[in-house]
């Protein structure tokens, strides 16, 4: 790989590469850090991740789709610990825009990743107008939350790369729900 | 002999409406993710079996492979079906729902914080969008000769009470409904003399009464509750009572000051 001055440069170029933001998506693909920084980029990122590491922040590998190969995945920078809920609302985020990705989330995720459209809008119907449903669906779907394949709707590629699924599912099941309302 | 070629041939018929049922079932249930148990397997593996007997064109032997493949991917469904929920991930749909449905919308948007990590990135400004901006900004007339046609160099607020507003015509003191009824009232007056009424008679009135009374004529026309109709002769509108043989159609009709 070279000497050390070699693997920091290269480090800092797959940093900006992974932070500058040229696409509607965040992240950058393998493909384009193989070909900025070379082949051995997975060797680069992991060094670049502990330097990271100590400022709070940590790269994630995530698959859009049907990938198996690193090359095809999407890498991205993200918080390494969760945020506040003040932090959230001040990026733009509503309290009830909130709930109705957590609850998407939990239910997909716990009918193995998709349901149909009107099963989702049966769920929260319950709780949120549809036009509002309707619209923070499409904001989800845009930012990469959701995805829509005709009349299902799936985790997206985003919600894997940000949302602990697993933690998820058992906060929403251990949660006091007597005490909260 | 003669009437069993037929009868096969319904048969034929009736499997292959069935092999294709299954293909759309099959499918139906991988994408969205439905228990694959419901799908029956081995009965489906019987009928293919008696298709494939009975197949007599190279289509037939098609549709029977679609169908066997897609009888695998319910098999493959299953296997995933049963590990998922053996796993320590897998709760119960239902006991979700009603978590989601009992919790309130403050306690499901923090525990979804609770296990967020946003994505960081920096929305960046590039050397050709910088270039794209000089050379607007170059372009740019200044505020003065844009603004030329503007009376005043300073813009002051006023605040306008209810009453102003009203005799501005900015706001109705009236309902909606009650503006609509009076008109249509008057309307069907006029109409109950003559079988129509010039639609400028109508409007007659000043600027604002004039545009209100448009405005209030065209919501009674489209919702059905008056009639419009175009005299070539004369080139003038005159509003009838609605009649069901209208044909829909919108009509565009320019007002002046005075009418």
């Amino acid at each position: 790989m070279g000497s050390k001055r070699d693997l920091e440069e290269r480090a800092r170029r797959a940093l900006q590469l992974l932070l500058v933001q040229r696409h509607r998506k965040p992240g950058v693909k393998g493909w384009e850090l193989r070909r900025s920084i070379g082949k051995n980029y997975l060797n680069i990122l992991e060094y670049l991740n502990e330097k990271l590491d100590s400022y709070g922040l940590c790269i994630r590998m995530v698959y859009e789709g049907e990938e198996t190969t690193p090359d095809q995945a999407r890498f991205l920078v993200t918080v390494k610990d969760s945020i506040r809920m003040s932090e959230a609302i001040s990026a733009g985020w509503r309290i009830d825009e909130l709930a109705i990705l957590a609850a998407s989330i939990a239910y997909i995720a716990s009918r193995q990743g998709s349901i149909s459209s009107r099963e989702l809008l049966r769920l929260l119907e319950v709780k949120f107008p549809s036009w509002f449903i309707e619209a923070t669906l499409r904001r989800l779907i845009r930012y990469g939350y959701l995805e829509r394949d005709g009349d299902i709707v799936k985790i997206g590629w985003r919600s894997k790369a940000e949302i602990d699924g697993g933690k998820l599912l058992e906060l929403i099941v251990k949660m006091d729900v007597v005490s909260e309302s | 002999m003669g009437g069993s070629k037929p009868a096969s041939k319904r048969r034929v018929a009736t499997v292959k409406r069935e092999v294709e049922k299954l293909i759309a079932q099959c499918r139906l249930t991988v994408k969205r993710g439905a228990d694959p148990f419901q799908v029956d397997v081995k009965g489906s593996l019987a009928t293919l079996r008696n298709f494939i007997e009975l197949a007599s064109s190279l289509d037939d032997i098609r549709l029977d492979g679609e169908a066997l493949y897609n009888l695998s991917t319910i098999v493959e469904s299953q296997d995933r079906w049963i590990k998922f929920r053996s796993s320590k991930l897998f709760v119960d749909p239902m006991f979700i729902e009603s978590r989601v449905k009992t919790a309130s919308s403050r306690m499901l948007a923090r525990i979804l914080v609770s296990c967020w990590t946003p994505t960081a990135s920096i929305d960046t400004l590039t050397p050709s969008m910088l270039d794209l901006a000089i050379s607007y900004w170059n372009r740019l007339k200044p505020l003065k000769g844009r603004w030329g046609r503007l009376s005043g160099s300073s813009t002051e607020y006023l605040t306008l009470s209810f009453d102003e507003a009203s005799k501005l015509g900015l706001i109705y003191d009236k309902g909606f409904e009650e503006l609509l009824s009076s008109i249509e009232d008057y309307v069907k007056r006029l109409l109950s003399i003559k079988d129509k009424v010039e639609y400028s008679e109508v409007v007659r009135g000043s600027w604002v009464e004039m545009v209100t009374k448009a405005y209030l004529i065209s919501f009674l026309v489209s919702s059905g509750r008056l009639g419009l109709v175009y005299d070539p002769s004369t080139d003038r509108f005159y509003i009838t009572s609605y009649s069901r043989s209208d044909m829909p159609r919108s009509i565009a009709i320019s007002v002046g000051v005075g009418g």
